[in-house]
């Protein structure tokens, strides 16, 4: 085993992580005594961006803290919001809502790729002297005698699919760390671990899940307005599923355009993707697209359950921040803002620990303070009863918004309860029959699987482990077929798990782990809790351009 | 041992788009790497050194983003790196290039060998290495498939050929360049990636290595380029069903397509 110690160290790219090392880079930069301290970020992906997707519009409050000239910054990263608008869709037409509800409202925010933004800020944490090291999944965490977190394991290299070492094997790496913080984004391997093991989401309302399916689209001059947003509701998902679309005109004629299903949904029949290509066929979609071309295509969960579902943030050695943490805003449909900001109340949590040189959790425990003085939890309050209240349909789910929009997010129960997303799905018998009439992609709006998956830009080595680790496969091979029709095949936007007949016929599961394009979806919504997503070999995934 | 390792950084292949008017590559948002060829090279240059000690240098000739290419091989564990770039280097051709890498290694001074790949895969002309020999004077293999034996004064190596190979023993120092069936790279670990972060790459100039200007970029470059082309698309050859009953019928067909007669 390789050795190799840091004094902070990040797991994760994206906005929060990269957010916190160049605030704390220039913390540290105001004391001398401190100015030696080393902040390394480690990220899977072969490149910082390359596997961040998000919607994505961007409220610039902390990119404005965090960057002195963030003016200039969000003039490159794209254009603000000119026009919006929210509708419900029919399966024919669009009836837009008279107004768009105060905390929707993107008036002085920005359409931006994360992409771009976590590639921007990537530059500035390298400038800063940041240590940013990519294709480098962490794979499991390391622990002091007593408990504490001290680091992580760096997965090792050159395994067959066999588990067998190859010519090129190279072992794993143990990195070491005064504090270690968690930027892993949605469903994080290690987040979720650390949690279970610590128990820290007692007394918390189990995190909810959604999963996005987001493609790019290069459009016709004329279909095209730089700045406008179209938000949906409806269609396809009717009143039962809670979930939307988003549709946002960036720049160079370039629509990014995407479907957000809630896991709590029941149906094991439900298909996100196949909805979302439904959704792009409906007359007022299709218009749009109509001569323009698809660029590229993605997927990632969501934590939606917003501030009774973030769990203790702290512990011996260790911080968890952004997404991870839970920290998203699933009414404004934002997360990045807080993300950010939760790395910069991380950044200065550490910075007073280390001129303490004390990382223990009554220590580290003041990050949670920060985070409850700051605008997060001001931000995050006001709609903390939003995702549970959907969970009984569409209608009920806008009785209790428009309760809570009047009584500052209390609504009408404080504290709706909630069960993990896996449990909500009800076995076929329960279920009803499929409504949908069969899907058939033309090819040219709507398209199959493995077209996407290819737009993705999704590639592993094909010789190495399943990444995709099943507890017990002979559930898949039978009682799941039985009782819920093997649902991963449907919810799975990437065709990594199919039915297959094997030579007796009898139908079985294959796995595909090379298309999967790291959007966790199957370690939250498997309805018996048996699939457990874990980092492959470094450098693959997704290959986001501009996502 | 003392092994030199020239490399080149080449856009990503597998992220290659062609601009249809131009025929050029887009290199705009193309990442770049290390040329896949001088990456069994950088891997025989450190097997070379665990088996018979010494040091490995590697050096490249680019523009400033070249560091990334030389950063990389470093994490891969070769010892020391150095960067050769000045605007004086731009639009240089193979005899350019090799000029100018020969009077690098001139300045590195001290090798047993300097190993390349067969060719880069932007370019594909495989003659920077074996003009880097001419210009140091020495004996040169290309297309070595495998290291045979190191011995005080001479190195025997497998050099592949259409048919099969040739042994070749050759008098050190020498230039090799190594095919891909020579071995399979190593991974860049962590740890030799932070080494790599924290490393100072020299980066030398044209006064630094003693160079003639003459004969260095675009002045010292005798190729032109007249026309870039993309080969006319190829249509798929037509397929023949064949039967028990229409087996002298199709092989007739292909005798025809064969002589060309078959339109």
């Amino acid at each position: 085993m390789m050795k190799q110690e840091f004094d902070v160290l990040f797991i994760g790219a994206g906005p929060a992580a990269l957010s916190g090392a160049l605030h704390l880079k220039r913390l540290l930069k105001s004391r001398s005594d401190l100015a030696h301290i080393s902040v390394a970020i480690l990220e899977k992906a072969p490149n910082v961006g390359d596997q961040s997707i998000s919607g994505a519009v961007l409220d610039p409050k902390a990119l404005v803290e965090l960057i002195p000239d963030s003016e200039n910054a969000l003039s490159l990263l794209g254009p603000k919001v000119k026009r919006e608008s929210l509708s419900y869709l029919t399966s024919r037409h669009r009836i837009p809502f008279p107004i768009v509800p105060p905390p929707m409202s993107n008036h002085g925010c920005y359409l931006i790729s994360i992409s771009e933004l976590t590639k921007y800020l990537g530059n500035l944490c390298a400038k800063e002297g940041v240590e940013i090291y990519t294709g480098e999944p962490a794979d499991d965490l390391l622990y002091s005698d007593s408990g504490a977190v001290v680091g992580v394991r760096v997965k090792e290299k050159g395994l067959s699919k066999e588990g067998e070492r190859k010519e090129n094997y190279l072992e794993p790496t143990e990195v070491t760390a005064k504090v270690v913080v968690l930027a892993e984004g949605s469903r994080g391997h290690l987040t979720k671990r650390l949690v279970k093991k610590l128990l820290l989401d007692e007394g918390r309302t189990p995190q909810g899940h959604a999963v996005g399916i987001k493609e790019i689209w290069e459009v016709s001059e004329d279909c095209f307005q730089a700045g406008r947003v179209f938000h949906t509701m409806g269609y396809p998902l009717g009143l039962d599923n809670f979930g939307g679309s988003f549709i946002y005109h960036l720049k160079d004629r370039l629509v990014h355009l995407g479907l957000v299903v809630s896991l709590d949904y029941k149906n094991p029949r439900l298909h996100p993707f196949e909805l979302f290509q439904r959704f792009k066929a409906h007359p007022f979609v299709a218009r749009l697209l109509r001569g323009g071309k698809l660029v590229a295509y993605g997927a990632r969960t969501i934590s939606e359950g917003g501030w009774y579902s973030v769990p203790r943030t702290f512990g011996d050695g260790f911080l968890i921040i952004g997404e991870s943490a839970g920290l998203l805003n699933s009414f404004r449909l934002k997360g990045i803002h807080i993300a950010m900001k939760s790395g910069m109340l991380s950044a200065e949590t550490i910075f007073e620990a280390l001129g303490k040189n004390d990382f223990s959790a009554a220590q580290l425990g003041s990050y949670e303070e920060k985070l409850n003085a700051s605008w997060i939890k001001n931000e995050l309050w006001g709609v903390r009863n939003f995702h549970q209240g959907y969970h009984h349909g569409l209608i009920l789910g806008m009785i209790h918004t428009g309760f809570q929009l009047i009584t500052k997010g209390r609504g009408i129960i404080e504290r709706i309860k909630a069960k993990e997303d896996w449990k909500c799905m009800r076995m076929l018998k329960k279920s009803g029959p499929q409504r949908l009439p069969a899907y058939a992609p033309d090819g040219v709006t709507t398209f199959d699987k493995l077209t996407c998956v290819f737009a993705s830009g999704t590639k592993h080595e094909e010789d190495q482990p399943c990444h995709l680790k099943i507890d017990d496969l002979s559930i898949c091979n039978g009682r799941c077929g039985e009782e819920y029709g093997n649902p991963c095949q449907f919810f799975c936007p990437a065709n990594v798990y199919e039915m297959v007949e094997d030579e007796s016929g009898k139908r079985v599961l294959q796995l595909n782990p090379t298309n999967c394009v790291h959007c966790k979806t199957c370690d939250i919504k498997d309805p018996y809790d048996i699939i457990t997503w874990v980092p492959p070999e470094g450098g693959g995934g997704p290959n986001y351009k501009g996502m | 041992m003392e092994i030199i390792v020239c490399i080149k950084q080449v856009p990503d292949t597998t992220d290659v788009k062609i601009n249809p008017q131009t025929n050029t590559l887009i290199r705009e948002g193309v990442r770049s790497v290390i040329n896949p060829f001088d990456m069994y090279a950088l891997e025989e240059a450190l097997r070379l050194r665990e088996k018979h000690g010494g040091k490995t240098t590697v050096i490249t000739m680019g523009p400033p983003q070249a560091i990334d290419a030389l950063r990389e091989a470093l994490a891969m564990g070769i010892d020391n790196a150095v960067l050769v770039s000045d605007r004086a280097f731009a639009g240089s051709d193979t005899l350019a290039t090799s000029y100018t890498l020969s009077q690098a290694i001139k300045k590195i001074g001290m090798f047993d060998l300097v190993i390349c790949g067969k060719q880069a895969t932007d370019g594909d002309t495989a003659q920077v290495g074996p003009g880097i020999a001419v210009h140091l004077h020495l004996s040169q293999v290309a297309f070595v498939k495998k290291i045979e034996q190191v011995e005080k004064r001479s190195i025997t190596v497998e050099r592949m050929t259409e048919e099969g190979y040739d042994v070749v023993r050759a008098p050190l120092p020498c230039m090799l360049t190594v095919v891909k069936e020579i071995n399979t790279p190593r991974y860049a670990s962590l740890v030799g990636k932070v080494r790599a972060k924290r490393t100072e790459i020299p980066v030398w100039g044209p006064k630094d290595i003693a160079a003639d200007e003459k004969r260095l970029g675009l002045v010292g470059s005798p190729t032109w380029v007249e026309k870039i082309f993309a080969p006319p698309v190829r249509k798929g050859g037509p397929v023949l069903e064949a039967t028990d009953e229409n087996l002298a019928k199709v092989a007739a067909k292909i005798g025809e397509f064969i002589k060309g007669e078959w339109v």
